[in-house]
């Protein structure tokens, strides 16, 4: 188990490295800069030796290569360094954004994984094959319509129309429900198939008959082999599906204004703001790589087997 | 035009008509109260575009909507007049020969921290302007130029001098993004930490309480503020007890916000939306912002046709201005007829050069050599009257009235090539531009706001931000805006900038399109809405009912 986390550790930071530095080129390739932006914009009436000025306060003046290695030695000893668009530090932006998203996200989380539970167990166990088949439509149909039509639609209908929910971040919990369901669709989709398909799967394998045999009720079944059994194929999307979270939130923050590690990104990649997209992309690359070492790590306690395969 | 949107326009105009008459038909920028204004109460101000850095000099429209509110300057210019009023500075004298000008400075002002307005702190603020701070990362303000250094006379007395007289230079030190003054702590910090709102120490009616990334700003307002500028319509501490300040994005959600009661006042209101925003029961404001009208610039670095004075002739008489206003934009958005907003100081009148004449453009280009080719389009020495233009992002109507000139030039025989890009991709190519001098970028849609007519040296003039991008200069248009910015006696200026005027649109430098306007929606709520003099809120006498 220890060499096996040392040998994940190592390919997280690889990964995070990889990350760091493919943002760089990609965003160095694109013609321009934050700060040369803001100094051409036509209102900005900075000529050029006040532009100057500027381009040396950011070292933006220096060659690329030596941006790129002073920008990778401040991230090791953990300094982002300073948006070029808000002049704030990179970790403050990222502080202060974060818990916004993570409630975003943790709801939708909790909103995903009850909205597939019930899904899946509809498609399996609802006494009438009409209602089963109509559930099994569900998933698709969540998964086919964008994330933004879902959220203009609950803004038109919940907040403009009905008034049920502010339209924008207040703080309240009743404002961020609407952006967490609208999330918490996107991954409920492919959820509910995959756990929809796992049980299945596991009702139809031969111990399963037996335990019916043996005279077990339905319930019993599920609750002590069923769920266990086919949870596994779950936790792995489950991890792939924070993946799908921060970038969904993207899309959610911005139509529902609110403030959040998302919009923030937003804003970065239209200014050309480097080190907000860099450290929002460590950011994001951290979370992933967490996330799925969790699930990993959770594995071989759910089902030992996984361990011998892991080790040998 | 069907029948919906024309009763659209209708009720939109009668509405506007409305508006105008009841503040006096002036630029006025002030609601109709009614009833007794009461205090407190908290303001919910949507915008579209995320807050950035918060440097004094910004002009990001976001920003600058709400750091008026929390800094402030010497002078007061009043909105719909143009004159210049006490404000921070009680009184001021100009030297004889233009080049000192001295501010007693009113006493009892104190800044959010306590420490009081003093003669030093003011001129700390204007050696920032005007020298810029290298070891800070400060750059040199580009509205303060010739400045020669500002003395300390006593504790509440400030003789600013300059090496070269300006007429515009009262306005400057009124002007929200060359003059605020904020305090001593503030002024010790470099870029960095002077773009960051909540270290702001001013002396305005409202202080900085809380900023939430780049989404949110809430300001609370200051017991003790009693320094309003001159004209104002109360005294004391300001009315609204707070107001939060929100960047959202969605259009729609801003319009709606207004109807169900979450925000009270939305900016940046698109010409379809001004209707729902009136049958919800609010109010739709334009407000015209002083300064430039919004003209496509001509760049004259470019090899294009436009080198010939006949074709930017041409292009000017083939321009319908009051096709684009009845079309895509609203009576918010005034027909220009100056290169100035209707209500700039000193503004002149160019409508003799404005009006559409197609039969004019038609035999002005015949005159070019310019003949009709296969496909109406009009040829010259194998080459096509064509034009790229690129959508400047900053206008939110900015796309529909290039397609509605692409129709009108295309009546001449000109093809306009309408090219959309995002912000950043925008601000490259232009960038990319302006140093290379055999591109396709032959015109630039854009404006400069300041409520004072030397904005047109400032935006034009070679030497300036040469919006123009002149490579040899315009000596007559040059030595016209120069004469304008030293003739200080008001008939004779006004005179002056007539000339310059007449040089522009006789050259056809730049091509109006609409005066530049910013367009709030209201609530009904609202009372006492009003904005510095370039469309900038200023809050301080808006009040909520219940």
């Amino acid at each position: 188990m220890g060499r096996y986390l040392i040998r994940r550790l190592g390919q997280a930071l690889l990964v995070l490295w990889a990350a760091y530095s493919l943002s760089f080129v990609l965003l160095s390739a694109l013609p321009g800069d934050a700060i040369s932006n803001r100094i051409a914009s036509p209102d900005s009436g900075l000529t050029g030796e006040s532009g100057a000025v500027l381009l040396r306060y950011y070292g933006l003046d220096q060659p690329l290569w030596e941006q790129y290695l002073r920008g990778i030695g401040r991230a090791l000893q953990g300094d982002l360094g300073l948006s070029l668009h808000t002049a704030q530090p990179v970790r403050d932006l990222l502080a202060d954004t974060l818990p916004s998203t993570l409630a975003l996200t943790g709801l939708a989380l909790v909103v995903g994984i009850l909205l597939a539970a019930v899904i899946a167990l509809a498609i399996n166990y609802l006494p009438s094959a009409r209602a089963r088949g109509l559930f099994s439509g569900v998933p698709s149909l969540f998964a086919s319509v964008p994330t933004f039509v879902v959220g203009v639609l609950a803004l038109q209908y919940l907040s403009f129309k009905a008034g049920l929910i502010p339209s924008v971040d207040d703080g309240s919990l009743s404002a961020l429900l609407a952006p967490a369901v609208t999330l918490g669709l996107v991954i409920a989709a492919p959820l509910a198939q995959v756990f929809a398909a796992s049980i299945r799967t596991t009702r139809a394998q031969p111990f399963v008959h037996v335990l019916h045999a043996k005279g077990a009720g339905e319930g019993y079944i599920f609750g002590k082999d069923v769920l266990r059994n086919s949870s596994l194929p779950v936790l792995t999307l489950l991890g792939l599906a924070c993946g799908e979270l921060i970038a969904g939130s993207v899309v959610t923050e911005s139509v529902f204004a609110r403030d959040g590690v998302g919009n923030l990104v937003v804003g970065a990649v239209n200014t050309q703001d480097l080190p907000v997209v860099q450290g929002v992309v460590l950011l994001s690359t951290v979370t992933y790589v967490l996330v799925n070492l969790a699930v990993d790590v959770a594995f071989p306690f759910i089902d030992p087997r996984v361990l011998v395969g892991a080790t040998s | 035009m069907s029948p919906t949107r024309l009763r659209t326009l209708l009720a939109v105009s009668l509405v506007a008509t409305l508006f105008t008459a009841a503040c006096g038909g002036s630029g006025g920028a002030r609601s109709a109260a009614s009833g007794e204004p009461v205090h407190g109460g908290t303001l919910t101000f949507y915008d579209p575009i995320q807050y950035a850095a918060w440097v004094p000099t910004a002009s990001i429209w976001s920003n600058s909507n709400v750091a008026g509110n929390v800094a402030e300057r010497l002078i007061w210019q009043d909105p719909k007049t143009g004159d210049f009023k006490p404000w921070l500075a009680q009184s001021w004298e100009i030297s004889d020969d233009k080049l000192s000008y001295t501010f007693k400075l009113r006493s009892g002002v104190t800044f959010s921290n306590g420490d009081p307005l003093d003669a030093e702190t003011v001129k700390l603020n204007f050696d920032q302007h005007g020298l810029g701070d290298e070891k800070l990362g400060i750059p040199k303000d580009s509205f303060w130029t010739d400045y020669a250094g500002t003395d300390v006379v006593d504790a509440q007395t400030v003789k600013v001098r300059i090496t070269k007289p300006n007429a515009a230079f009262l306005q400057i030190i009124s002007n929200y993004r060359a003059s605020s003054i904020l305090g001593k702590p503030f002024l010790k910090l470099d870029l960095a930490g002077q773009g960051q709102l909540t270290n702001w120490v001013a002396t305005g009616p409202f202080t900085v309480e809380k900023v939430d990334g780049t989404t949110g700003v809430t300001l609370k307002h200051r017991d003790d503020y009693n320094w309003a500028p001159e004209g104002s319509a109360h005294q004391g501490k300001a009315y609204l007890e707070r107001i939060v300040y929100k960047s959202v994005p969605e259009a729609s959600t801003r319009v709606g916000a207004l109807q169900s009661g979450e925000a009270q006042i939305s900016r940046n209101i698109a010409p379809y939306d001004e209707q729902t925003i009136v049958d919800g029961g609010g109010t739709v404001i334009g407000i015209p912002v002083q300064g430039e009208v919004n003209s496509l610039k001509i760049q004259l670095d470019t090899g294009a046709p436009t080198q010939d004075v006949q074709v930017r002739l041409a292009l000017q008489a083939a321009t319908d201005r009051n096709e684009i206003n009845k079309t895509v934009l609203s009576p918010n958005y005034p027909v220009p007829s100056s290169a100035l907003v209707k209500g700039t100081p000193f503004r002149g009148d160019a409508s003799s050069y404005l009006t559409h004449d197609l039969a004019k453009a038609t035999s002005l280009l015949e005159a070019a050599g310019w003949r009709a080719g296969a496909d109406g389009i009009r040829v010259k020495d194998a080459e096509r009257l064509e034009f790229e233009i690129w959508v400047a992002p900053y206008y939110q109507v900015a796309q529909a009235v290039l397609e509605l000139l692409q129709a009108q030039w295309k009546k001449a025989g000109v093809d306009l090539r309408i090219r959309s890009a995002s912000q950043a991709e925008y601000t490259a190519v232009e960038a990319a531009a302006a140093k290379s001098t055999d591109d396709d970028w032959t015109f630039e849609q854009g404006q400069t706001s300041t409520a004072e007519a030397n904005v047109l040296r400032v935006s034009l003039g070679a030497a300036r931000y040469n919006a123009l991008r002149f490579l040899t200069p315009d000596p007559t248009l040059e030595s016209l805006l120069d004469a304008q910015a030293v003739t200080f006696d008001p008939a004779q200026r006004k005179a002056a900038v007539q000339k310059v005027e007449d040089r522009i649109f006789e050259q056809a430098y730049i091509i109006p399109l609409y005066d530049e306007t910013q367009v709030f929606g209201l609530a009904p709520s609202v009372h006492g809405f009003a904005t510095e003099s370039t469309g900038r809120t200023w809050l301080y006498d808006t009040w909520l009912d219940e």
